[in-house]
């Protein structure tokens, strides 16, 4: 896939991303041609507000990477800046989740499971973001 | 997505005998803006409806990815369940589909 076409792929589920209607829960930011910065909070902590960033290489074809920012000085190296949820490490500023790229390369054999493979179909930016939103709905405990 | 009908409930005033209350079915899936809607007779079986929101979405199971219904947090995964055995007597059914997420 050329990077054209991710970058058209992704501007288009992006812009569809948007009408959802629980996109009113996400401030999104376009940062890069394939990169946004998506603000969130729990259910449970409102006023707790975490900025993930969201980058991919080639879109939908692989995860993206995903990391949290602390959007004061931008910096992506700040355990801060990362909610505690399942799967998360903060302390390594990775996540060992099956959606995003980090996790499969902690898990190469995620890979080849043909259940936990990165699945391309359907917009999946809406799908990473949600499932970003449902972790912090029903696993978030604190910030770390 | 649009709202689609499954063909075993019956149109008003049709005469089919006995008539089965319908259940509106509603099927959200993360990786769709707009969710798969259906009104159906309470009879019909969640595998249908999961065939018919894979359909909706686009999606195959072929062995290579396996979706799951979700009740709430409990899995459906008994396919010859009713709709109206899950709806428990209410009218409308919000059901999740769900690929396998894992968390390390």
């Amino acid at each position: 896939m050329s990077d054209d076409l991710s970058e058209l792929n992704f501007r288009q589920d992006l812009q569809e991303a948007l009408q959802a209607e629980d996109a009113t829960r996400w401030k999104i930011v376009e940062a890069g041609a394939l990169e946004i910065y998506v603000s969130l909070s729990p259910a449970s902590a409102p006023t707790e507000v975490f900025q993930s960033r969201l980058q991919w290489r080639v879109y939908p074809g692989e995860p993206p990477s995903l990391k949290f920012r602390d959007p004061a000085t931008g910096r992506l190296d700040l355990p801060s800046a990362w909610p505690v949820v399942r799967g998360f490490r903060p302390q390594s500023f990775d996540a060992c989740v099956n959606y995003c790229i980090e996790g499969f390369n902690l898990h190469p054999e995620w890979r080849n499971d043909l259940n936990l493979r990165w699945n391309s179909s359907g917009n999946r930016v809406l799908w990473v973001i949600r499932r970003l939103q449902d972790e912090m709905d029903n696993h978030y405990t604190r910030r770390f | 997505m649009s709202s689609n009908s499954i063909t075993e409930a019956p149109a008003k005033g049709d005469k089919q005998g006995h008539e089965h209350p319908t259940v509106r079915v509603v099927v959200s899936y993360a990786a769709a803006v707009r969710p798969y809607k259906a009104e159906v007779a309470d009879n019909t079986t969640i595998g249908r409806i999961k065939t018919a929101a894979l359909e909706a979405f686009k999606l195959q199971e072929t062995g290579t990815k396996v979706f799951k219904l979700f009740h709430g947090k409990t899995e459906l995964s008994n396919l010859s369940q009713t709709v109206g055995e899950v709806a428990g007597g209410h009218q409308e059914l919000a059901l999740k589909l769900e690929e396998v997420v894992v968390q390390g």
